[in-house]
This record gives C-alpha cells, structure tokens and sequence, in this order.
C-alpha cells in the first residue's frame, strides 16, 4: 500500500533524524576522534620524545667515546707494561752466578789444600739446561774426573763434601759415589784413582713469567741469595 | 517460515557508518600498538646507551690514575730496562767477548751469534728478544772462570746458558777446552703493543708525579759476585800428580820442614799485606784521605821488599817439595806478581829530590785550581813514579811507627807526597762525580725541609742518591752533594 501525502508542503510533519541515529554518530565520531588523539599523542608526543632522549643520549655517548677510548688505551698500556715490568724484574732479580757456582766448586775440591780427606781433579764439568716440559728440574751439571787414591773413602768424602757445600744450594740431588779404580801407569804417584761421573740434578723453577713474550727460564734461574761464600 | 527483511537505507548508512568507525579505531589502535612497541624499543636502546654512557664516565673518571699509573710504569721501566743491551750493544757484543777475552787471557777460538739472521730478517714483536752467543774457548779454569764472571758482573745483563768444560790434555789435565753460551735480551719497546698512547702534556706530568714514580720503583737487583783476587788453590782440572822420581824433594838445601816454616811465613806476610788492602778500601771517614795514601805507600812498600824477597827464594830453589811449591806459586808468587802488577808497583827507576816533589806539588795545586782533574792525574802518574821509597810516616801523625829521632827532610818529603796523594784522590773524585751525570732537575725550596729532584729522584738534606752520592745542601737554586769526602755544588738546570 502506498501512503501519499497530500499537505502543502509547509504543512507537513517535517522529518528530524532519529535521536538513536544522532546519539550513535556522535559516539562512532568520538570514538574516532579519540583514537586519532591516541595516536597522535602516542606518535607525535611519546614517540618523538622518546627519540629525541634516545638522540641526546646518542650524542652523549658519542662526546664521551674519543675519552672513554683514550682509557681504554691506557688501560691496556697499562696491563701490558704491568707484565714488562714483571718480566724484567723476573729477568734481573733471578740468575744464578756460575762464577760464583764454579768458585766454590774449586774451593770444595782444593779443600783448603788438603788432600788427605780427597784428592780429585776434573776431566770434564757440564751444565745443559732441561726441556721446557720437565717441571722436576731446570737441568743438570755432569762432573767427571779421578780422585786418588784407590781408596773409595776419599770419593765418598769429597761426594759428602760437596752435598754440604754451598755449591750444591741450587742442586736437589747428586748420584751416589761410583766408578771404577783405574791404574795410570804414567810413572805419577798416586798411581791410582777412582773413575768417576756424578749428575748432579739443579732445583726446578718457579712458574717463569717471562716464558711469553720474554725470556724463557733456564737452570741459571734457581735463587742463589742463600748461599754463603766458602772459605 | 522465516521471513528476511531487507534493511532499509538507514540501517545500510548505519552499518556502513559503524563499519567505518571499526575500521579507523582499527587502524589508529594498530598505529598506536605499534608506536608504543617502537617507544619500548627506544627506552631499551636510552637505557642501553645510558649504561654505556656511564661506563664510559667510569672510565674517564679513572684517566687521571691511570695515567698517573701509565707514567710510573712507563719511567720505571725505562729504569729497568737499563740492565738489558740495547740493539748497538748488542752489535758491540762480539767487542766485549774479544776485549773480556783478553782481560781474563782467554782464547776465543769460535763465536756463532746464534739468532742473528732471524733477528735481521724479521722484527720480533716479543718486547724482550731473546739474544745467544755459543763460544768456544780455552784457557786454564781460573781465566774461564773469570772470563764468565766478567760476564755476569757486566753492566747489561748476561747470563749462562749452558756450559761444557773438558780437560784438553785429556787424564794429564792442563787448558780447558769450553763451549760456553751466553744470555741476553734486547728490550723492544713497541713490543706487539704498536706505538705508545700519546698522553698530553706527558713531560709535566712526569714531573708532576716524579714522587710516584720514585715510590712506585721496585728493585732490580742484578745480583753481581767479585771473585776472590786470588784463589792460591790447585786448579781442579790440573793432574796434581808429581812424578814418582821426584820423591817430593828436589834441589832446596831446606828440609821439608824448613821449607815449610818459610813458606808459613811467607803466607803470614802475605796475609797481613791482604789485610793492608782491605783496610785501603775501608769507609772513608775523616782525613781518610791521607790514611788511605799512607797506607798505600806502606802497602806499596812492603809488596816490593816480598817481591823482591820471592825472586831471591825462587832462584835460590828455596822451596822445592812438591806439594809445598805449588802452594808457594799459588798463594805468595801469583798474589805478589798481581799486586806488582795492578798497583803498578817496581821499585823507581829515578828518585825524585824534594826540590822536584815541591816544583809537581804546585803544578798539580794550579791544575786542581784550574778544575784541570785530567792534568792533576797525568802529573801524579809521573811523579808518583819517583816517589821516594821506604820514607816513614813522622810522628806527628800520631802513629808510633815513625823513627826515633825526628828527621826534619823525611818529614818534608812525607808531607808533600800527602799532599800529592790527596791532590790526586780529590782530582779523581771530582772527575768520578763528573761522569756520573747527575741532573738536578727541580728544587722545592722551602723552610720546614727542601726537596730536590736528581735523576729523576726526589731527595732531601741527608739522603744519599745511590749509597755513594749524598745530598748535604739544598738551597734555591744549587744543590750541594757529598762524594768521597769532597763537596762538590750543582746549579739547578
């Protein structure tokens, strides 16, 4: 069915939009409004701040890198000198003095020139470093030679002789008297002697600090402040 | 049935319109999730930055330790490093082993510098290269010792390697033969740490903190042994056997026990001259000037009356028993010849007259005068030469050693050749302190203590540099220094 109207115009119900419909725009336009607020504050106010903070801190950091790096620099001349100076004091504070070590070893075989309690002389006196790997000792002195008479008393005073002495501070061990009597027939008196070798083992050494980058430990390291000259 | 109703064009604007409103909350809540998300990555990122920023505060905080530390150490090593060669002493080595080899008479046979073409090809980046020497000698066991001792004594660092000593007379014993190798490093400043961290205004922080440097120093002791003048033992590389025919007695019209009595008292005089010397080398105190040249001379002269006295039993075949002769060669004949020898004793060839002493004594006071310490010595070397031998010291010095009877023309001759021995010692002490190369650099002067910088040292009235060189004086701009009983004044530089 169709309704038609016939009043006047000015005379007919004007129309008004539905006070739901108004109420419903008006909340969807806030709403919309309020979101783009959001976001705008969010983007343009939080966001931006927050980048401009991040900036200045940037920028901070950035005037601070050319001093922080000097410190960092000093700080590993620092450290690198800390061990220079620890391997040259290793270096100049630990030697043992094999003129001083051979000194007493002549004292000790002179015996104050008495050749009753022994009477050796040397054929050969060695001293070899040891391997890097061998933390028991830092090397070894072989000593060779004869000691008259045939008497092996006389070899075994002079091997107790030198344990005792200040030569053997920088020694851990020395081989028991050995050997053999030989016969010189050379028409010198005494006309016989005992044959003999000892190995004599030097102390190991402390952890050397020079071993990178420095100098690396060798048996002339082993402390010699103890020991006392032999008269 | 159910029956659909198509909206009418209201409702269509109004679905349209809510659909609209969804979609921009829609994409404004998205822009905004996603403004927050980035705000959170920021905030991490300041508070990463922030903390980077505060360890690189912390870090510049410490510059000024840790230069303060940089240039202790970098001094102090400067210091130590001292001990070690550098790259030209390491070339001048083979100098040292040939001049070494001919102090302790030592037969340098062969030498082989064992890391020198690695050393010449490629630059190490250890900052201390290790540098070997293998050398192989001969000499007897004394000189070889001494030769290693020179070594060790040295003033840069040698060690001993390893060493290989055989008799080269195999069983009958004489010359040794030696492999000996030989220690040192070289000091590389850069090292693997390139070029040092430029640190600005370093010279007036070094002085800023010369104090520090001074405290934080720590001792290298570079362990050094003098070895005995001489030994009198038998060489233990030497066959002592004596030949059975020889029956221990030779030729001497002395029994054994006669020889032995000589030969103790030889030892005894020997002894006593010892004790002399060392006395020469006591601490200096007083007028010890004139002691030490007193004694010197009586040194002097009784070393000549033995020596003279050792030549006469020698000829004579005094002591001939073996085992006695060796001890007579080794404890009175070696220490005899050597103290002829180094004090350049023999008995004068001309005498000088008083006249003459008088005429040296002034010119050396007008060289002394001139500061001329070379021309004050090169005078006493001649005179000293002609010195008047046996002149006893008067009495008036307090001893009682002197004659009897005063003789006026001995007292004479004893003053002035006092007076030259201490013209002499004075010259040579002033020349000393000249080549020690003291520098004072700075002087604080001030009421309740001054302090003065010397060689890097920071030191007061009474303290001593080096054990031999004491600071008696500071004033404003001149420090006063105490060497071997002579004051001698330096300027501040």
């Amino acid at each position: 069915m169709i309704r038609i109207n016939l009043l006047p115009e000015e005379m007919r119900k004007r129309e008004k939009t539905p006070l739901s419909r108004i109420v419903v725009t008006l909340v969807g336009t806030l709403v919309t409004v309020t979101s783009a607020s959001v976001f705008a504050y969010a983007h343009f106010g939080l966001l931006h701040e927050a980048g401009s903070r991040l900036d200045r801190a940037r920028s901070e950091l950035e005037s601070l890198e050319p001093e922080a790096r000097y410190a960092d620099d000093l700080l590993r001349e620092k450290k690198d000198f800390d061990k220079r100076s620890e391997i040259i004091q290793s270096i100049g504070n630990s030697r043992t003095l094999w003129s001083r070590k051979l000194d007493q070893l002549c004292d000790v075989t002179n015996n104050g020139g008495d050749a009753d309690r022994h009477f050796v002389w040397f054929r050969g006196l060695s001293m070899r470093p040891s391997n890097a790997k061998d933390t028991t000792s830092s090397g070894t002195v072989v000593m060779s030679g004869f000691s008259a008479t045939s008497k092996l008393q006389k070899l075994s005073d002079f091997h107790a002789d030198v344990k005792s002495s200040a030569f053997f501070d920088v020694f851990s061990e020395i081989d028991n008297p050995s050997g053999k009597v030989i016969e010189f027939k050379d028409n010198l008196t005494p006309e016989s002697a005992w044959d003999f070798s000892f190995n004599l083992k030097l102390k190991p050494l402390a952890p050397d600090k020079a071993q990178k980058g420095g100098p690396a430990a060798k048996p002339a390291d082993a402390p010699a402040s103890s020991e006392k000259k032999q008269g | 049935m159910r029956t659909f109703s198509v909206p009418g064009l209201a409702g269509r604007k109004a679905f349209l319109g809510g659909v609209s409103v969804f979609l921009v909350i829609s994409v404004f809540g998205f822009l905004t999730y996603e403004d927050i998300r980035a705000m959170d990555e920021i905030e991490i990122e300041i508070e990463g930055t922030r903390s980077s920023i505060d360890q690189a505060s912390a870090k510049i905080r410490r510059i000024p330790d840790l230069e303060r530390e940089v240039v202790c150490l970098r001094e102090n090593i400067r210091e130590y490093v001292k001990i070690l060669p550098d790259e030209d002493e390491v070339n001048d080595f083979v100098n040292k082993i040939n001049k070494f080899g001919d102090l302790a008479k030592v037969q340098v046979d062969k030498l082989d510098d064992v890391g020198a073409k690695r050393r010449k090809t490629q630059k190490s980046k250890d900052p201390f290269e290790k540098v070997e020497y293998k050398l192989q000698l001969k000499g007897e066991t004394d000189n070889l010792i001494k030769f290693i001792n020179l070594f060790e004594n040295h003033d840069r660092f040698v060690r001993v390697a390893s060493f290989d000593f055989k008799s080269s007379k195999g069983v009958t014993g004489g010359r040794l033969e030696a492999d000996l190798q030989l220690e040192t490093f070289v000091y590389n400043p850069g090292g693997s740490l390139g070029p040092p961290v430029k640190i600005p205004e370093y010279d007036a922080k070094k002085t800023r903190f010369a104090a520090d440097i001074v405290r934080s120093r720590g001792e290298i002791k570079i362990e050094r042994y003098e070895l005995p003048s001489s030994t009198g033992r038998r060489d233990p590389f030497r066959d002592p056997r004596v030949a059975s025919s020889e029956g221990g007695v030779a030729e001497s019209v002395l029994t054994p026990e006669q020889q032995k009595q000589l030969l103790d008292a030889l030892i005894a005089e020997v002894s006593d001259i010892e004790l002399m010397i060392e006395a020469e080398a006591a601490p200096e105190t007083g007028d010890d000037f004139i002691r030490k040249a007193t004694l010197k001379r009586e040194t002097d002269d009784r070393i000549l009356n033995l020596s003279r006295r050792v030549t006469t039993l020698e000829k004579a075949r005094s002591i001939e028993t073996a085992s006695l002769k060796e001890r007579f060669r080794t404890e009175v004949k070696a220490k005899v010849d050597r103290w002829v020898k180094d004090r350049n004793i023999n008995a004068p060839t001309q005498t000088f007259s008083e006249e003459t002493l008088a005429e040296y004594a002034k010119r050396m006071n007008g060289a002394y005068a001139r500061a001329d310490y070379d021309g004050v010595l090169k005078e006493y070397e001649v005179v000293s030469k002609g010195f008047p031998r046996n002149v006893r010291r008067p009495r008036s010095d307090g001893s009682d050693d002197g004659p009897e009877a005063p003789d006026p023309a001995a007292e004479r001759l004893w003053k002035l050749m006092t007076e030259m021995d201490l013209l002499k010692e004075r010259a040579s002490a002033n020349k000393e302190f000249a080549e020690r190369n003291i520098v004072v650099s700075g002087v604080i002067f001030q009421p309740e203590g001054s302090v003065a910088v010397i060689n890097g040292k920071v030191l007061s009235a009474g303290e001593s540099l080096d054990g031999e060189i004491a600071v008696r004086a500071i004033e404003e701009d001149v420090v006063e220094f105490a060497y071997k009983q002579i004051t001698i004044r330096r300027p501040v530089r």
